[in-house]
């Protein structure tokens, strides 16, 4: 019993100090949004998004819409399956086919060709034609080519929110110059950025980063800079706890317990709370 | 011990819950009001500019709705961003007969931490306000570095004279953010910033702001201080960044002092600088001599990747 209890107790208070967090994230967001530096493009730190996968016409108008000057779209697209698509953006984006040198950062193989955008800097687009089948190889390959030292992979749809990429530039800005290596997302635990050397370090994408980039050069955020970001395993968190506060109640109603129930039912009004004004808090990011 | 874990968890669910409740009910309330609010700025946007062309001030929608002094607040510190050259006395006067600054001044002595950073930051976009006396002395040496910078950038706005002063007696190496923060005020006031006297200064500081001047002006004449930094070895951070500038000025990059550098640099930095080069559009034979002869043939394929080859047949 004792036991249980000292559980309930942890889970309220880890639910709390998450609950405390994501509100001052919010507060931390209202600041950095009155930071001038990244909108009048003064810091020169760039940033590439990776595209790995679902890359598509309207979602690259999107990223490249994003009004941060020093920024790179390096969009995966398998030209063996989407040869079409290749044209297309060429056709769109004039771009020119360039030449392709494997560094000796990466392991890459199957690229078949690469495209840069005319434009010189400034929300530049780069289209790989690479055969790889893994995300993690595809990742690697982008990075490869990318321009700039910050990395962003965007893998299974996301794409950043409104501001959030200004925002996260100047989180960069706002330690010493080249002391972070990495940018992750909690309690879900996501690598938003990486530092391109870091990432050779450690070897690509397919590593296991927390395990190797030290606490000192690794910036932690508790909101999401990105849409449709890790739902999934934050919904299926929430499914549990909830199935087990259900379990308990069903449970004490069975027996004819009234303190479990009482409890129960209280674990779980309150969680929907906390819910609540978490998606509350989603709802103020928009998204491009 | 039942009963206690018992009263003692539902005390911690009923005090948090109705914390939880009344921050739902406000978010609400505020998501509701927000469309409209939206509205009403942009209305009130055009009425502002219209008042400051036709120098007759005019009441403005967004004084008569809820949080109307934090709106105008939000708004006139965006106007006063987008003017450049204009006197601020009628900004000054519209926000004093609202009596936005005291507001502000309550908004940061009630609020702690971000809450007090964000109050301070938008009152430093705000033009100058005499009646509020911006005594941010216990600001300025606040635990929370958001509101040191904050206090910083007040007091740099009441008195940009002091700017100089200001940012040389930091005792900690400014961050990129936090010059570029300065310097962005030091514009909107149109201050004549002298360039050489910073870059020569020996203070870290005016030197990282010195070369944040010369890397957004392009200030191409400043060569020569920044090979002296680049020279100097007491700061390799600062050599650094004064190499990069120059490289985004696509100066030559010749001379014993540059190439002393780079040879300081690790294999990743060389990497990292190389990149760089090649993204800015040096030609191999421009920075041959920076490199060794396998770096030169790696430099030469980075280059080609931005280049296309044109078959004549």
């Amino acid at each position: 019993m004792v036991l249980i209890w000292l559980l309930l107790w942890l889970m309220a208070v880890a639910v709390l100090y998450g609950w405390r967090k994501r509100e001052e994230a919010r507060q931390r967001r209202r600041w950095l949004d009155r930071m001038h530096g990244a909108r009048n493009g003064t810091f020169g730190l760039g940033l590439s998004l990776l595209v790995a996968d679902g890359v598509d016409e309207e979602r690259l108008v999107r990223l490249l819409g994003v009004e941060y000057d020093h920024l790179e779209v390096v969009a995966v697209v398998d030209g063996g399956c989407e040869a079409l698509l290749i044209e297309r953006l060429m056709a769109r984006y004039h771009l020119i086919r360039v030449s392709w040198h494997p560094s000796e950062e990466f392991a890459v193989r199957g690229v078949r060709g690469l495209y840069r955008s005319r434009k010189r800097r400034f929300r530049r687009l780069v289209v790989l034609d690479c055969r790889a089948e893994q995300p993690a190889a595809r990742l690697d390959a982008a990075a490869d080519v990318a321009s700039y030292d910050y990395l962003m992979p965007l893998v299974g749809g996301r794409e950043p929110l409104k501001g959030a990429v200004e925002r996260l530039v100047t989180e960069l800005a706002l330690r010493p110059l080249d002391s972070v290596d990495q940018i992750c997302l909690l309690p879900t635990f996501t690598t938003l950025v990486w530092r391109r050397t870091a990432l050779v370090r450690v070897g690509g994408f397919a590593c296991r980063p927390l395990s190797v980039v030290a606490a000192p050069h690794r910036i932690l955020l508790w909101e999401s800079p990105l849409r449709r970001g890790g739902r999934r395993k934050v919904r299926m968190r929430w499914s549990v706890v909830g199935a087990v506060t259900v379990l308990l109640v069903a449970r004490s109603l069975l027996v004819g317990q009234w303190y479990p129930l009482i409890v129960g039912l209280a674990t779980l009004g309150w969680l929907a709370l906390v819910w609540l004004r978490l998606r509350q808090l989603d709802g103020e990011l928009q998204p491009l | 011990m039942n009963e206690w874990c018992f009263w003692g968890y539902m005390m911690l669910l009923a005090g948090s819950g109705v914390w939880l409740t009344v921050k739902l009910v406000a978010g609400w309330m505020q998501q509701r009001r927000r469309p409209r609010q939206q509205l009403l700025l942009q209305r009130s946007a055009g009425e502002l500019v219209q008042g400051l062309l036709e120098e007759s001030p005019r009441p403005l929608s967004v004084e008569h709705t809820v949080h109307a002094q934090q709106l105008l607040a939000e708004l006139v510190a965006s106007v006063h961003a987008s003017l450049y050259g204009c006197a601020p006395a009628p900004l000054t006067r519209k926000l004093e007969q609202r009596g936005v600054d005291r507001w502000l001044v309550r908004q940061v002595k009630r609020s702690r931490g971000l809450k007090r950073a964000w109050a301070l930051k938008l009152w430093g976009d705000l033009p100058p306000m005499p009646r509020v006396e911006p005594a941010c002395e216990e600001w300025l040496f606040d635990p929370s570095p958001e509101v040191r910078l904050s206090a910083l950038l007040v007091r740099i706005s009441a008195y940009p004279q002091d700017a100089l002063r200001l940012v040389a007696s930091c005792d900690k190496p400014m961050t990129l953010c936090e010059v570029s923060e300065v310097l962005h005020l030091l514009r909107r006031r149109l201050l004549p910033i002298a360039y050489q006297p910073l870059l020569e200064s020996r203070n870290r500081n005016l030197q990282r702001l010195g070369l944040l001047i010369v890397h957004e002006f392009s200030i191409e004449e400043a060569d020569e201080g920044l090979l002296r930094l680049i020279a100097s070895t007491e700061d390799a951070e600062l050599s650094m960044a004064a190499l990069y500038t120059l490289c985004a000025l696509h100066r030559p990059l010749r001379g014993k002092a540059i190439r002393q550098c780079i040879e300081r640099l690790t294999a990743a930095e060389r990497g990292v600088l190389m990149r760089h080069m090649a993204r800015e559009g040096y030609a191999p034979a421009q920075v041959k001599r920076l490199w060794s002869e396998r770096q030169r043939v790696r430099y030469e394929a980075l280059v080609e990747t931005y280049k296309t080859t044109l078959v004549w047949s």
